[in-house]
């Protein structure tokens, strides 16, 4: 298969943050989550969920480790109901 | 417990020829922190609906307003912003965000950077600082287009002791009269008006661009990574 | 749930042209659930494989197979839809023609640069208009629309047409993609309003 040669564009500013999520994130663990720490699953780099990037111009709501750009958290909110999708995470620390 | 919650506005305030701030009457509404927003949700006839957030620009314990920043192309703010009025229902999931809020008596100094819109939350803070007479130092940095575009213009300049509030106009055309500062909030601008990065809490509100500017000048002057909080509006 | 006075979204068309639920769009939204990965010419490739052969392009290699072209609308899943949008690309079957794939796997995986990856059946890459499309509007295809090259299924929901296209991997089990596996639908048809999971 073709190598993943690319690189991210820098200083896009296609994104938001981890705070953009706080309603979302609430639901789903029933505290405020933009204190909590995550440990991004491919690089290890530990971050606030609030300095995490997030993409909303999309069909979900996507939460990217800032370090890597690695895909942490994959949110929809359908119908009404709120879906969680861990992808590159291996911890979460609550404040 | 967080959930929709049926909101009505009550009031209408035509904050600048594109901003409106709306008094939101919520029942069942607690109180927020400084710095929080909500998120609001419209309802299309047809069942299809939008969700976008909006900062609390209210002190806590005062009714629940935003301000919304007419985006042109925008969906939902032009709306907000122009056909809202008194009785126009909506509703509103919050007050949410643990992370970007100040609570009195926790830092020795506070520093706030905003960028259009950005402005809302750290009003939130500045407003209840100024309701408590909390003797915590404020510098505020407050870049904006063009003087039209200044929210909360005459309420900022009203500083009181240890309030330090500069605004400064990004746009091309500064009117002739204009006596405040001009250009973009960089490593410059800031060194000439914050204090030297020692102790306190610094939170930088705007556009994703302004926010990565700011946060990148700001280390320029030494400002710890860890005593910076930012939100980023897109 | 209840409604918003005055409120009507973007919406409010009943053209027949467009599937339902959707509005319609003049300009091209750019939609990204990532930054948008940067990839030189010279350094670009897409492979086409399966169990057995793998088959993969360098750009000037690709640029020079047969080219077709479509004018077709677009459906995005966040309901906007934009008529008669031009491409032109290499169509999906050339590629797995030159690639010699076996013509009898069911399922394709899409992969891409900056990690995407989507997922659809071989029958809508093969027996329906889909290209692996490098130009737009008669212009090389810009990188916040997927160039140097993006997959294009325009009978499906925009999401299975894949930016940054990277590779095609021919499967017997399907196998969910970046949104099919966060609870959007699996197949995507916009006519059907296949939406999300169940629709
Ligand atoms: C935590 C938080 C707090 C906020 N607080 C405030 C506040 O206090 N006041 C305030 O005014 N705003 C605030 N915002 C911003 C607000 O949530 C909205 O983003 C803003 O009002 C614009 O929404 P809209 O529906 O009008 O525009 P949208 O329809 O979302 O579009 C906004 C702009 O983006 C462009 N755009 C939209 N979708 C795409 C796309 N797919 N590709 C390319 N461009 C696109 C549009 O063309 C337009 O220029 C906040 C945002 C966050 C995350
Ligand atoms: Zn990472």
């Amino acid at each position: 298969m073709a190598q993943d040669t690319s690189t991210p564009a820098e200083r896009s500013t296609a994104h938001v943050d981890g705070n953009a999520l706080a309603g979302a994130l609430a639901l789903a663990f029933g505290t405020d989550m933009t204190t909590a720490t995550v440990q991004c699953g491919d690089c290890d780099d530990r971050h606030r969920v609030a300095a995490t990037h997030v993409y909303l111009r999309c069909p979900g709501m996507v939460m990217r480790c800032p370090a890597c750009g690695a895909t942490e958290i994959v949110l929809t909110e359908i119908r009404g109901r709120i879906g969680l999708h861990v992808r590159r995470v291996t911890a979460i620390s609550f404040a | 417990m967080l959930r929709w919650r049926q909101a009505t506005v009550t009031q209408r305030i035509a904050e600048t020829d594109s901003a409106t701030t709306l008094v939101l009457d919520v029942p069942g509404w607690t109180t927020h922190r400084a710095g929080q927003h909500v998120d609001l949700r419209l309802t299309a006839p047809d069942g299809y609906q939008a969700t976008r957030s909006y900062s609390v620009a209210s002190a806590p314990a005062r009714p629940l307003a935003i301000t919304v920043q007419r985006v042109d192309d925008g969906e939902v703010s032009p709306f907000l912003a122009d056909v809202a009025r008194p009785g126009t229902a909506v509703e509103v999931r919050g007050p949410v965000g643990g992370w970007f809020v100040w609570e009195p008596n926790t830092t020795d100094r506070v520093v706030l950077l905003a960028g259009g819109s950005g402005i809302v939350p750290l009003a939130s803070m500045l407003r209840h600082r100024r309701r408590l007479g909390d003797p915590t130092p404020f510098h505020l940095v407050y870049s904006a287009r063009t003087p039209d575009r200044i929210l909360y213009r005459d309420e900022l300049a009203a500083t009181t002791e240890g309030e330090h509030v500069v605004i400064t106009l990004t746009g091309d055309d500064i009117p002739p009269d204009w006596d405040g500062e001009t250009g973009r909030v960089d490593a410059q601008t800031l060194r000439r008006h914050l204090p030297a990065p020692s102790g306190g809490l610094t939170y930088v509100c705007g556009p994703t661009a302004f926010v990565e500017a700011a946060a990148a000048s700001l280390a320029v002057l030494g400002y710890g990574p860890t005593t910076i909080r930012t939100e980023r509006f897109g | 749930m209840s409604v918003t006075a005055g409120f009507g979204g973007r919406r409010g068309d009943d053209d027949e042209r467009l599937p339902p639920g959707q509005y319609r769009v003049d300009d091209f939204p750019v939609l990204t659930a990532g930054p948008t990965p940067l990839v030189e010419t010279d350094s670009w490739a897409l492979t086409v494989r399966d169990d057995q052969v793998e088959r993969t392009w360098s750009w000037d290699e690709f640029t020079a197979l047969e080219v077709e072209s479509v004018t077709t609308d677009i459906h995005c899943v966040t309901h906007w839809s934009k008529f008669d949008t031009q491409w032109a690309g290499v169509s999906v079957a050339t590629l797995l023609d030159e690639a010699g794939v076996r013509d009898d796997a069911p399922y394709a995986q899409v992969y891409c640069y900056g990690g995407y990856t989507t997922n659809l059946p071989v029958e809508d890459l093969v027996d329906r208009v889909a290209l692996v499309a490098h130009t737009f509007d008669g212009d090389p295809l810009e990188v916040e629309h997927g160039g140097p090259a993006r997959l294009l299924v325009p009978h499906l929901y925009l999401w299975k047409s894949a930016k940054w296209i990277r590779g095609i991997r021919l499967v017997d089990h399907d196998q969910p993609g970046f949104w099919e596996s966060a609870g959007y639908h699996n197949h995507g048809d916009p006519w059907l309003e296949q939406r999300y999971a169940g629709d």
